[in-house]
């Protein structure tokens, strides 16, 4: 899908109608976004007319010349068509009636009706207008360089969003990448980039394009591109050292494969990678610790087995090589390329029967062995001088005979995009949301960002004894001990007091006003000598700034989890690397942020890869649509925050016990009202009109705070539950049958 | 909203087209329909079209698929089509299920689904296998895999059955430590849902018990399900029901349970499940009960068709029954202003075995019809009903003096043709024509006789043509 085309109709006045009939016949095509119309109806009053008609044929692309009498005598027609003419727009005469066309300047350009039949010599006229339809439909489609033919609208559709257009380009090149129409991937995805220049996967693709195309230096950009965009992105890091590694640059793949490996030590790919990458430098070892790593994670991979067999025949292990060549070819029997190392290792072993069933296999498969051959030992001779064993006849006569193919060390590279195509249900209520507010990192003041990085020894964390003995030894230490906790410890609404402190010894930090810190930090000072970073042995990687952003109240929740986990944090509490903190008093935002639809967009943006558990990643984090709520509005999701957050801390809540279902319940159940109250402020409209409320409902019963409750707030929170459980109550109706409306259905994963 | 056609072709015992019209108010439906006449496909019908559009994702569901019930006799595509009306006054609307179209995703289809009954006699099967476990009775398979199956728990927005699949297993490895969190965490959901809605359940089960004219308080003890690593297996899967009985003191309690009993409990609990689901938007509800009642004897009947008028008024009810004997009385015990009759008999063509459905009309006319489609065998059933009808109401309404029997169920026909043959004018001579009794009492040897429907092969048209002559004559005589 491209931007519409602007189509410009030059008419004569007399001829309104038959204008104003071209125009209702085009709505489909403007309906679908392929074109907009403009014509002199279009000119604002009070702007100079003639003035206005020039700029807007200006940028015209198409211009339909409404023949007959009238306009080929009309003198504003006929300068209309001069300006398009030196414009070089697209041209199409639409022959009305019979008259001279045929020597005017038009008969240069192909018309319409088909045949140049005017509509008025059609019997049915409707027909004749429908022909001239169609051929300005063609003739568009010409025109649209990435137009997927005719989608069908929805009335979600949002055909003028750049983001959504480049989604759709983006997925478009991902299928031309897969059918290795490369050069035509690589224009596809630059449309995308053209549209939405933020979108660090496509630039991840496009470098896999040129990578393809064997265009290094291009790709290693774009990736870099990717990264510089969202350090995170693990395959752009694999992929651009799969890109240096092509190029020779081994020691940069290696760094770009740590960093990679860092970021997600289960990338199986990435070791492999790193494994092939020491080999070529040599360092045997090395290679092959990286292929164990890659097979503990991924022990069915076959090119992982037969790169290790070729680490351990160059080190000279025959033997364990041939196992590893057999493996492979056991996990996926027509590998070519094992045949014919197996075929190679053999050879050392003299075991020529079998060396020629692998060799002739792998010939058979396509190998070129007489090429692989001579790039390992440059000939025959060679290698019988090398390894002291002389060649049957046969066998050097197969290695030598000539055949193009080469045989490549494989080595893989992925996109980020794994996924199917989306079906445009999914995409359209994708967008939908991604537009229904601002995104959350425009609508909060201050910048989220993850905690503080402890690691990697734990030695700046410390428990509730040792945190006691630091402030005996010395009082000063209680300064700058820090209420600490990890990510993996947070739940949802509300964050627990922490067992655990931090030690806070921020850049700059005097340090011998702690004296007892610093002698409990010198018992480790090795260990914390040998950590990266400026930061003095005794220094966190923390300024004391990082003090203002853990004292304001903030949501905070884990790198990684399954589902939307966000509590709110008023005490000030310090968190780890683990954790991500946005800052922000509005309470109403960890509803929201905790709500399923929140979790199906953030699924759906943030590309993740594994279908296990979501992961952070700040810059999609920040695109989090934040929808326009009036202030009564965000005080009642803000007041049903607190309720869970109370309830939260109850011990009925956490308790196992059956006898207290009926409380698990409740704190579900509010849970689930929250989840009602955000799909009605992202889908209004589908919600209201299938007669579904819960805004309403829920400000009528007029909640009561949890601070202003009075006495036992637990009994009055199951007096509300009750009141809001009971089957005939609207909000109950309403959240049962919830999942009648089209767009919930796809959020909650039942379309 | 009231369903008021219900169109189906070549499905499953359907073969060609079958229309059933409700009526523009949409009423009730009760179905007298011999095994395998097409009774249940009609009630698998309803249930598969409204479940057709609740979770399309769910591949495990093969009844999303039209084409897996599609008449295996006829290659010609099927579908299910069912009418609506939100107000007799207003235009239907008409839905289709099929392979090409699948319009049961819409809004009112979903929630009509989400608000409906079914259960059928298979579902009640259950009740056979319980045994008593000491001086308790365990009801987990029975409550968890049918009963409550489709209740949908509040929280989570899945149904019972899909919350317990999901912890069923396959189990995960030992060392495999956020994989059995979460799996313990899944137990924690299921175990609290599951205690929560029998808790919910229990105050409505005892009034529908009570209709029974049971006097008994239900305990459904469940004690949490739990998971043993050691031996991958979910242990205690165990709802225990108790029955104290208010007014007596019986030590071996269990010993009253008998299969009578557990079904009526059963049924109770499955129909407090449905009357504590929340109204939907549409207003349309539907409870269908096929053969449910066949594992009930005739005392304990009548109270489920009391129950049904008094707790399922905004209901639209199927009821389905091969047991003709309960189809006539509850039939008269229904009141015809809400209710639609119909019977499907088997009817072999040269091709296939199909299923005929009979609207509601005169007994005798519809013993003619199938008299016409030569259909001995259900003629000789409308000629018997018509006969037996005729004298009853004769007698009924003159108010003769019929023999007496202790159980209104066993008078026979015999009962109430004696004393209208031998009825005798005010000038003392037989009221009825001597020809019209000769002709009777010929027909009654064989078609009128009540053992008629065992030997179905010695009915022969000549003998079904005159007993219907007869029968009309009678008619005449005594109008």
């Amino acid at each position: 899908m491209s931007k519409p085309l602007k189509v410009f109709i030059t008419y004569s006045h007399k001829d309104t109608k038959a204008k104003d009939e071209l125009a209702t016949r085009l709505a489909v095509l403007r309906s679908e976004g392929m074109i907009n119309i403009w014509d002199d109806n279009e000119i604002t009053p009070g702007k100079k007319w003639r003035d206005a008609i020039s700029s807007s044929l200006a940028d015209s692309d198409l211009l339909l010349y409404l023949v007959s009498k009238n306009s080929l005598a009309s003198e504003n027609c006929n300068k209309e068509l001069a300006k398009a003419l030196t414009e070089k727009t697209r041209i199409i005469p639409i022959i009305l009636e019979d008259c001279d066309w045929l020597h005017h300047e038009l008969s240069d350009f192909q018309a319409l009706p088909d045949e140049s039949k005017p509509i008025i010599k059609w019997e049915d006229k409707s027909e004749g207008w429908q022909n001239v339809v169609n051929g300005i439909r063609k003739v568009i489609r010409e025109m649209q360089p990435y137009s997927t033919g005719t989608k069908k609208q929805s009335k979600f559709y949002k055909t003028d969003s750049n983001e959504f257009q480049a989604e759709l380009a983006f997925q478009y090149g991902n299928s031309l990448l897969m059918l290795r129409q490369i050069d035509r991937a690589i224009e596809v995805y630059s449309y995308a980039i053209e549209r939405n220049p933020y979108a660090a996967h496509v630039y991840n693709n496009r470098g896999e394009a040129y990578r393809i195309k064997n265009e290094i230096d291009c790709a290693i950009g774009d990736y870099t591109e990717a990264i510089k965009l969202d350090s995170e992105l693990v395959e752009a890091y694999n992929n651009r050292g799969v890109a240096y590694r092509n190029k020779g640059e081994i020691d940069k793949a290696i760094l770009d494969y740590n960093r990679a490996i860092e970021l997600n030590p289960n990338y199986a790919e990435a070791f492999v990678n790193r494994g092939t990458a020491y080999d070529s430098k040599g360092d045997f070892d090395q290679a092959i610790a990286n292929y164990n790593k890659a097979l503990t994670l991924n022990p069915d991979e076959p090119v992982t087995y037969n790169n290790r067999g070729v680490a351990y025949l160059r080190k000279g292990n025959v033997k364990q090589a041939i196992e590893n060549y057999n493996k492979a070819i056991r996990l996926k029997p027509d590998y070519a390329g094992a045949y014919y190392n197996r075929g190679e290792a053999l050879l050392h072993l003299s075991e020529w029967e079998k060396v020629k069933v692998d060799l002739i296999a792998a010939k058979d498969m396509g190998t070129d062995i007489v090429a692989a051959f001579r790039n390992d030992y440059k000939n025959v001779e060679a290698f019988e001088k090398r390894h002291l064993i002389k060649l049957p006849e046969d066998i050097a006569f197969l290695l030598t005979q000539r055949r193009r193919i080469r045989f490549p060390k494989k080595q893989k590279a992925f996109n980020t995009n794994r996924m199917p195509l989306e079906s445009p249900n999914v995409v359209n209520l994708r967008e939908q949301l991604r537009h229904a507010g601002i995104p959350l990192g425009e609508y909060i003041k201050a910048k989220p960002a993850f905690g503080i990085n402890t690691g990697p020894t734990e030695v700046f964390v410390i428990d509730k004894a040792t945190r006691n003995k630091l402030i005996a030894d010395h009082p000063s230490s209680a300064e700058i001990l820090k209420p600490f906790s990890h990510g993996k410890d947070l739940r949802r609404w509300h964050v627990d007091t922490p067992q655990q402190w931090l030690v806070f010894t921020y850049r700059g930090i005097a340090i011998n006003d702690y004296p007892a810190i610093l002698k409990y930090l010198e018992e480790h000072r090795d260990p914390l000598s040998k950590r990266k970073g400026k930061q003095e042995w005794y220094e966190l990687p923390a300024s004391f700034k990082d003090a203002e952003r853990f004292a304001q109240p903030k949501l905070v929740c884990p790198n990684t989890y399954n589902h939307q986990t966000f509590a709110v944090d008023t005490a000030g509490y310090y968190y780890g690397k683990t954790a991500y903190l946005i800052p922000t008093e509005e309470k109403w935002l960890c509803g929201l942020l905790n709500s399923h639809t929140v979790e199906w967009f953030y699924s759906q943006v943030s590309k993740q890869l594994t279908i296990d558990y979501l992961r952070v990643h700040s810059g999609y984090i920040q695109q989090i649509p934040i929808p326009d709520l009036t202030p009564e509005q965000k005080a009642l999701i803000g007041k049903i925050v607190d309720y869970l957050i109370y309830l939260q801390q109850q011990p009925t809540i956490n308790s196992k016990d059956l006898a207290h279902a009926r409380d698990r319940i409740m704190l579900g159940y509010f849970e689930r009202i929250i989840d009602g109250l955000v799909y009605e402020t992202y889908l209004r409209e589908e919600l209201h009109a299938s007669n579904k409320h819960f805004l309403q409902p829920l400000l009528e019963e007029q909640l009561p705070p949890i601070e202003d409750i009075e006495g036992d707030k637990m009994s009055v929170c199951r007096d509300i539950f009750e009141l809001l459980y009971e089957r005939t109550h609207l909000v109950r109706r309403n959240l049962y049958y919830l999942d009648s409306v089209k767009p919930v259905r796809i959020i909650e994963g039942k379309l | 909203m009231r369903i008021t056609d219900i169109e189906i072709k070549n499905f499953r015992a359907f073969p060609k087209t079958y229309e059933i019209n409700l009526s523009k108010a949409g009423k009730n439906l009760l179905v007298y329909g011999e095994n395998g006449s097409g009774k249940s496909s009609l009630y698998l019908a309803l249930k598969y079209f409204l479940e057709s559009g609740l979770d399309t994702n769910n591949g495990s569901s093969k009844n999303n698929d039209f084409d897996s019930h599609q008449n295996i006799f006829v290659k010609d595509p099927g579908y299910i089509r069912l009418s609506f009306r939100a107000d007799p006054q207003l235009q239907k609307d008409t839905y289709e299920w099929s392979k090409a179209v699948a319009e049961t995703t819409e809004e009112p289809i979903i929630e009509t689904a989400k608000a409906s009954g079914f259960l059928d006699y298979k579902d009640l099967l259950g009740v056979h296998y319980l045994q008593p476990e000491g001086k308790a009775v365990n009801m987990f398979d029975l409550l968890v895999k049918t009963l409550l199956a489709n209740t949908i728990n509040p929280v989570t927005d899945r149904t019972l059955v899909d919350d317990w699949n999901e912890i069923k297993g396959p189990y995960p490895r030992r060392n495999a430590k956020n994989q059995i969190a979460d799996l313990e965490n899944r137990i924690d959901i299921f175990n609290i849902e599951l205690a929560n809605r029998l808790a919910e359940l229990r105050p409505k089960v005892r009034e529908i018990l009570g209709k029974f004219g049971y006097k008994v308080e239900l305990n459904l003890d469940f004690q949490e399900v739990t998971y043993s690593q050691k031996d991958k297996a979910l242990e205690n899967q165990q709802i225990l029901l108790n029955v104290e009985f208010f007014d007596k003191d019986i030590s071996e309690r269990y010993l009253l349970l008998n299969e009578a009993k557990l079904s009526a409990i059963a049924i109770s609990i499955y129909l407090s499940s449905i009357l504590l689901l929340p109204e939907p938007e549409s207003g349309l509800r539907i409870l269908a009960l096929d053969d449910v009642l066949i594992g009930l004897d005739m005392s304990n009947r009548f109270p489920v068709l009391n129950i049904l008028e008094e707790y399922f008024k905004d209901h639209q009810i199927f009821l389905m029954t091969y047991d003709k004997a309960w189809y006539e009385i509850a039939k008269q015990r229904l009141e015809q202003k809400n209710w639609k009759y119909t019977e499907f008999y088997f009817k072999a063509t040269d091709e296939y075995e199909i299923p005929v459905c009979k609207e509601d009309r005169p007994y005798l006319e519809k013993a003619k019809e199938y008299l016409d489609e030569n259909d001995y065998k259900a003629c000789a059933i409308y000629v018997r009903t018509a006969f037996e009808a005729a004298i009853k109401k004769y007698c009924e309404e003159k108010d003769l003096a019929v023999k007496y029997r202790e159980n209104p169920k066993d008078l026979k026909s015999e009962d109430f043709w004696v004393p209208i043959k031998t009825k005798k004018n005010d000038v003392g001579t037989l009221f009825l024509n001597v020809k019209v009794v000769d002709k009777i009492e010929a027909a009654r040897k064989f078609t009128l006789n009540e053992l008629s429907h065992v030997s179905v092969a010695n009915i022969y048209r000549k003998e079904l043509k005159d007993a219907i002559d007869a029968v009309e004559e009678l008619e005449a005589a005594l109008t």
